[in-house]
């Protein structure tokens, strides 16, 4: 602001005729709100928004398996072994077997694909933590049957080899894409959550009954009282500067192993509930 | 408001007799305390219709997606040595390569001939396990022709891209053979105008003067071209005629009436240019411009999500067979693909935002455009002809075949190469088997390449294609001979295959009405308006509403949520082999519109 400096000074010419000397100084001030309107429509907009919410973005964007180091692959491999309760040892790892006929699916049925078979189904829950007690489930992926790997194996009564369906799948970009890819929030300013916790599920459909799987077997694990959040998930980090995921084995939270590799693949046990 | 005290200023003498005088200052301190009372309330309905038309106003975030019919005709014979590609061929001579090679020492010598197979060209490669090839083979182990990336498999023959028109280039060179006249060439920059070759004849009797040109001129009758030549002074007349009788013609023939020129200036077989012009009182503001578009890249290859489109097939026929491992060179029986169907959806991980960005002509964006520019990352094709770029660009009137052969435009032979036909997508290269394989570097965000050839006018304030933009690639005759027994002529010159790398998607709309006002009595002129010295006002466009669209199918409206727009377009994308679609005029007289004597 520029300020006026006013300076009075004596007549130097004429000092008898020096009197007071006085300053008017008119100030007046007319003012009107400019933009009052605007400033009004602002509030009752910002106010609207508060009432009934602003546009969220919802919108989901993929995310595939990234490529494992110093390797150009990027399927992700999932091993499913089941508990042989007619034979097996709760003591022996080798009692989980990675076959369906441990959940009573015999290799004509596998083979043949019967319906009881065919409607059976493995669930890949994922989790916000690893705390079964607060936990909040976020997304589902569903792996059908129909996309196991096929082995060939001498078939009774029959000369040939037959492809028989086991419980393992090996997913990718190409070929058996479904449940390959994780679709979540493309924004991550309504919800920002990268990590996920994966437990496992199976669904018999032989006998309608959920089997819940571990990431180990009970021979490692050694005792039914067992902390749940290390043996029942995998980890799962999105990463949203190239739209990729990995899998994690983890024991503690500094402590975590990539899976998923076809040589090191992403293994899940029958929990057998005492 | 006043001011109520009154301030006396006297001298220090008058005050106090010891008082010196001395200078009087006046400070004041102006301060307001004022508390705004409550004027009124306010009370507002809150419409859902409303508030989703101001939301949807409010946003410039798009997300388009496309659905592309991906047609494509496996069109070339070829014979090559190389290991991975003979091996993995549709044969068409399986038999006698056979007897060849089963009676031959050098059974690796032997040529094998027949198509590449579908893989080579489609949008995402689901060769991704043929051993030797994709996947190393295992007794002997060796290392494959490319190490195959699943995860790559919708980049390794072609890229996906945003694009928007952001400049025009006047100065681009063009050339090519007159549409009608193929004897007679053009060469000319892209602001020229429209090149034509004169041809005297007559029209219901009366001596006309018509103007072959090379591509769609837009012209109308009664409106005005500005030659690239005088006569006596004039350069601008009158479009009498559109047409010479013949099918389509009227696109591209325009008709002067000849009054009687005299001298040279309009005999048979002169070359010039042509220019629209609506007005001819005002030739400045109503004349045309002409240009080559350029095109900015807005996204990365990895941003594209190309997936596909459930179990939609093209309408053709996919064209299969069975390979008996005794007809193939590897004794390996295999179902070989030479043509199919598959339909695909492109979306991308990117959001548009288009505030404030504003195309060729400085309006807002209006127009964004699905980009694809062929890679041929098994490098089947390319190599380098200038500049270390492989890649050719050329447009509509390039196509013309010349004597049942390629144009001259493509020619890469050194003497005859015509750089303006190289895109600037440069190349790069491996080594597999002691061969050398091209293929193109991937552009990303900000690269520039060139689109359409243009024209604009700004009494109409709009912008019309002339001709689309093509690239075009041929096969490496190194490594995939498809010049089978021709000369050495036709290796400078091969047939390949032609596409166009632009497809438009509209994003917003312009008013099918021109809004025209002066400044100083309209309110809101939009800063890309046109000063017309015609009528001394600004003309412009207005930008539709999201949402509205006009009886003449002017405006867009897709969907709306998550706060951002969702552009779809259904796109077709042909890869043409050359020849197969050129422009011909066939001499088909059209139905007579005035009565049986025209």
């Amino acid at each position: 602001m520029n300020v006026s400096k006013y300076k009075m000074v004596l007549n130097p010419n004429n000092l008898q005729t020096n009197n007071d000397k006085y300053l008017d100084i008119p100030i007046e001030l007319k003012w009107s709100e400019l933009g009052q309107d605007d400033s009004i429509d602002e509030i009752q907009q910002r106010t609207v928004e508060e009432v009934i919410g602003k546009p969220t973005d919802f919108d989901c964007v993929r995310f595939g398996n990234k490529t494992y180091p110093f390797t150009t692959k990027t399927d992700i491999n999932y091993v499913f072994n089941f508990f042989d309760s007619i034979n097996g040892s709760l003591s022996n790892p080798t009692s989980w077997i990675n076959s369906y006929e441990q959940q009573g699916f015999d290799i004509n049925e596998t083979y043949f694909i019967s319906n009881s078979f065919a409607k059976s189904f493995f669930k890949l829950d994922l989790y916000d933590t690893d705390d079964s007690r607060t936990q909040i489930n976020y997304l589902t992926l569903i792996i059908p049957t129909n996309l196991s790997t096929k082995i060939e194996i001498q078939k009774p009564f029959l000369p040939d080899l037959k492809p028989v369906k086991i419980p393992k799948f090996t997913l990718d970009y190409l070929g058996n894409k479904e449940s390959f890819f994780i679709y979540w929030l493309k924004n991550t300013n309504y919800l920002n959550l990268t990590t996920f916790y994966m437990s496992a599920k199976f669904f018999n459909a032989k006998t309608g009954e959920f089997i819940r799987l571990t990431n180990r077997p009970f021979s490692s694990i050694g005792s039914f009282k067992f902390n749940q959040s290390e043996y029942f998930y995998y980890k799962v980090k999105l990463n949203y500067s190239d739209y990729t995921y990995e899998i994690f084995d983890y024991t503690s939270q500094n402590n975590e192993v990539r899976k998923g590799s076809s040589s090191d693949p992403i293994n899940w046990y029958q929990y057998v509930n005492p | 408001m006043g001011l109520n005290n009154t301030y006396k200023i006297v001298l220090g003498s008058a005050r106090n007799a010891e008082s010196p005088d001395v200078d009087s200052r006046l400070s004041l301190n102006l301060e307001q305390n004022f508390l705004q009372e409550a004027e009124f309330e306010r009370i507002q309905d809150i419409n859902l219709a409303e508030l989703f038309f101001q939301e949807r106003q409010k946003s410039d975030i798009f997300r388009p997606s496309t659905k592309i019919t991906f047609l494509f005709d496996n069109s070339y014979v070829g014979e090559t040595n190389y290991k991975p590609f003979r091996d993995n061929l549709y044969y068409v001579n399986s038999v006698s390569s056979a007897l060849a090679a089963c009676g031959s020492d050098q059974a690796d010598s032997i040529l094998w001939s027949g198509y590449p197979q579908y893989f080579e060209f489609d949008l995402i490669r689901t060769d991704n396990n043929v051993q030797g090839y994709t996947t190393p083979t295992i007794n002997p182990v060796t290392q494959p022709h490319i190490d195959f990336e699943t995860s790559k498999a919708n980049s390794y023959n072609w890229n996906f891209y945003l694009s928007y028109a952001y400049e025009n280039d006047s100065n681009k060179f063009l050339q090519c053979q007159n549409l009608f006249y193929p004897n007679i060439a053009h060469s000319w920059l892209s602001g020229d105008g429209i090149p034509f070759v004169i041809k005297n004849g007559k029209y219901n009797g009366h001596p006309v003067i018509f103007l072959y040109c090379s591509l769609k001129h837009n012209l109308s009758v009664g409106e005005y071209v500005e030659l690239s030549f005088s006569y006596n002074n004039n350069n601008l007349f009158s479009v009498d005629y559109l047409g010479d009788g013949s099918f389509n013609s009227e696109l591209y023939v325009v008709g002067l009436v000849d009054v009687g020129y005299l001298g040279n200036t309009f005999s048979d077989n002169v070359t010039g240019t042509l220019k629209r012009v609506i007005n001819p009182d005002h030739p400045i503001d109503t004349r045309s411009t002409y240009y080559v578009r350029k095109h900015k890249i807005l996204t990365n290859p990895e941003d594209a999500v190309l997936t596909n489109s459930g179990f939609e097939l093209n309408p053709f026929r996919i064209e299969k067979k069975y390979e008996p491992k005794q007809l193939t060179p590897n004794q390996r029986g295999r179902l070989s693909v030479k043509n199919n169907g598959q339909t695909y959806t492109l979306s991308f991980s990117k959001d548009i935002n288009l505030k404030d960005v504003v195309d060729n002509q400085l309006r807002p964006v209006s127009e964004l455009f699905f980009t694809q520019i062929w890679i041929g990352k098994f490098g089947w094709t390319m190599k380098p002809i200038s500049n270390n770029i492989g890649l050719r660009q050329g447009f509509s009137f390039n196509l013309q075949l010349n004597n049942d052969r390629p144009n001259p435009w493509w020619d890469s032979n050194p003497q005859q190469l015509n750089t303006n036909s190289l895109t600037n997508i440069q190349l790069q290269n491996f080594t597999q088997g002691g061969r050398t394989f091209y293929y193109n570097k991937p552009p990303v965000v900000n690269d520039v390449l060139d689109g359409a050839l243009c024209e604009w006018n700004d009494f109409t304030f709009s912008e019309n294609e002339l001709s689309q933009i093509y690239h075009k690639f041929v096969f490496n005759d190194s490594v995939f001979n498809i010049n089978l027994g021709s000369s050495a002529n036709f290796n400078s010159n091969p047939y390949g295959y032609y596409y166009e790398p632009f497809n438009k998607i509209k994003v917003r709309d312009f008013s099918s009405y021109i809004e025209e006002g002066e400044s100083q009595n309209v309110v809101g002129i939009p800063n890309y308006a046109a000063y017309s010295e015609n009528s001394l006002s600004f003309r412009w466009r207005d930008v539709y509403t999201y949402g509205y669209v006009d009886e003449t199918d002017a405006g867009v409206n897709f969907p709306f949520l998550n706060g951002v727009h969702y552009p779809f377009e259904i796109t077709t994308f042909r890869v043409v082999p050359e020849g197969s679609n050129e422009n011909q005029f066939i001499n088909v007289i059209q139905d007579p519109t005035i009565d049986e004597c025209e």
